[in-house]
């Protein structure tokens, strides 16, 4: 099935929720290269797939707060998720919140094979997927934050030292911006926290810039594929301190920089400042300046397609797609080559209203693969029944 | 709850890292004490409280009426650790690897509880330095976070002017972990590959 020899492919078993959303509780086993979720608007397809992200990156891909997701009135939620990675099968429960009765705070637990606690930090990482959902063209039209945001959770489940530089920096950044508003001023104290600052701060950029080199390309392929050739856009990264993946210069950065944040009171350069651009090569341009909705939403598609493409380069491993209504929005020809890219990749879990209208990806894939099939239904509390 | 077990509960809870339930479970221990080891508690207690102080030179805890074993003159004056806190000496004892002197800065750069440098007790160690020139060599072993390290540049930028070597413990110390709770063959390991910074 796939051209690369060498890979193995991440799948999706089952899924177990209890207290999740809407779901007082809900088994499905997904054992199948294509899980089809279908139902009407509103009946719970996307928290499915909410649960499964939420293994891969601990956050909701909806925004959503960790207690939004508790079923209403209920102490916890957990999300228990079967797969299977090339070394055998994993079982990992991650629950949220408080046991029944008591008055604790609501805490976080994660347990690996029904046994063993492990911590946030070593939950990342093992379970990889990529959602697709329809809000995607928000981080391709929307303040250079999103887009920073986005880049960090796929570094941070990638490497962990990327991760506690985050961490870190992030810290050391609160540490000046607390020196700023208070007014202090001595350059010894300004020298000693800098100097922490570059030396995490350059880390992150030095990963950055070696990031933006293999996910630009993809990114620049995907986009010329759906759009027919008609399209044209690069992923471009630029650093608030240029030179700054190297210690020195990012920390002679931040000593030049003083003057001017002690007027302004805050943190006016370094990582937390970088830009991803997404821009026209010959015009250098601003994708959210001039393209049309169908050229955003082109983008968005590539976007997480080259977040699959990277997934799969750097750890020889096919991630599981979540596809939450995403075919629906396409016009004919885009859609086309969405499916085209879709027969190539590995699991799939897609919610969609109806499977009307799907006959071509259905079609194309029948006989090639094996499916899944759910429907959701019900007006309070939400049933699965399995229909293939 | 009876209201001197609410008292006791809400005392015992004050001291560091002990919850609200530990603190009960504390006081229903001593309950069952007979008068004999309950006064033998409270007397250590009281003991320990009177007759102990910080060196005024190390910031290292010790005995009222006796000299500072860490700065006694068996040990080696060549180099000196700096500490955050008392409690960190006896970690470094315990690895068995070190045989010098203590600074205890009584804490770290933070600004974000309000610590600067004027709040540590780091112009005692600069006074230290220049008094005592036979001192080689100063190995930073605040604990590896953020400040820790904020606090350690700060240090090696203070005798950016003198000879002297001034090391950090680093290897085999994750960072973010405590040296307090640190493994002991982990921080022999730390001190003897300790980096230059
Ligand atoms: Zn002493």
């Amino acid at each position: 099935m796939f051209a690369e020899t060498g890979l193995t492919a991440l799948r999706a078993l089952a899924v177990k929720l209890t207290n999740f959303r809407c779901y007082p509780s809900l088994e499905i086993s997904m054992d199948s290269d294509l899980v089809l979720i279908t139902g009407h608007n509103g009946a719970g397809k996307t928290s499915i797939l909410e649960a499964v992200s939420v293994i891969s990156s601990l956050k909701s891909f909806r925004g959503a707060k960790d207690q939004t997701m508790v079923q209403w009135s209920q102490d916890f939620y957990s999300i228990q998720l079967r797969y299977r990675i090339s070394a055998g099968e994993e079982e990992v429960r991650l629950a949220y919140g408080k046991n029944p009765g008591t008055s604790g705070p609501m805490q976080r637990k994660i347990t690996l094979n029904r046994e063993q606690v492990i911590k946030s930090a070593d939950l990342l990482g093992r379970f990889r997927s990529v959602v697709f959902s329809p809000d995607d063209i928000s981080i391709v039209d929307s303040a250079p934050g999103v887009r920073r945001k986005f880049f960090d959770l796929i570094l941070s489940t990638m490497y962990p030292a990327y991760f506690s530089a985050l961490r870190h920096y992030q810290k050391s950044l609160d540490m000046r911006s607390s020196l700023l508003k208070s007014g202090e001023k001595r350059a010894d104290v300004f020298d000693a926290i800098e100097s922490e600052m570059a030396i995490h701060g350059a880390s992150l950029q030095a990963y950055r810039l070696e990031f933006a080199k293999k996910y630009s390309q993809p990114f620049g392929e995907y986009i010329e594929q759906i759009s027919g050739g008609k399209d044209s856009w690069t992923l471009v990264y630029r650093p608030s301190v240029e030179g700054g993946e190297q210690t020195e210069i990012f920390r002679a950065a931040m000593q030049s920089r003083r003057g001017k944040d002690f007027v302004v009171k805050q943190n006016t350069a370094g990582v937390q400042r970088d830009l991803w651009k997404i821009e026209n090569p010959q015009s250098g341009q601003d994708l959210s300046d001039i393209a049309s909705q169908g050229q955003k939403r082109t983008a968005a598609l590539s976007l997480k397609m080259s977040q699959y493409a990277y997934y799969t380069r750097v750890t020889r491993q096919i991630p599981v797609l979540l596809i939450d209504d995403v075919l629906n929005e396409l016009d004919l020809s885009r859609r086309k080559q969405f499916i085209q890219f879709l027969h190539k990749t590995g699991q799939a879990i897609v919610t969609t209203t109806d499977v009307t209208g799907m006959e071509d990806f259905l079609e194309e894939r029948a006989g090639r693969t094996s499916i899944t099939h759910y429907e959701i239904s019900g007006d309070n509390i939400p049933v699965a029944r399995r229909l293939l | 709850m009876s209201q001197p077990l609410e008292r006791a509960t809400e005392t015992i809870s004050s001291l560091p890292g002990i919850g609200r339930k530990s603190a009960q479970r504390i006081a229903f221990f001593l309950l069952k004490q007979s008068p004999k080891s309950f006064g033998d508690i409270m007397e250590s207690l009281r003991t320990f409280y009177e007759e102990s102080e910080y060196c005024s030179v190390c910031g290292a805890l010790k005995a009222r009426e006796e000299p500072c074993r860490f700065c006694s003159p068996g040990r080696n004056s060549t180099v000196l650790c700096v500490v955050e806190s008392p409690s960190d000496i006896f970690a470094f004892e315990a690895s068995g690897e070190y045989g010098g002197l203590y600074h205890v800065l009584g804490g770290v750069l933070s600004p974000l509880d309000g610590v600067g440098p004027t709040d540590l007790r780091l112009q005692e160690l600069k006074q230290r330095i220049d008094d005592n020139a036979g001192i080689e060599e100063i190995i930073v072993a605040t604990n590896p976070s953020v400040e820790g390290n904020a606090t350690s540049h700060y240090i090696k930028k203070m005798f950016d002017a003198n000879s002297l070597r001034i090391t950090r413990i680093a290897a085999g110390l994750p960072l973010g972990s405590q040296i307090e709770y640190a493994d002991q063959q982990m921080l022999a390991h730390s001190l003897r590959l300790r980096t230059e910074i």
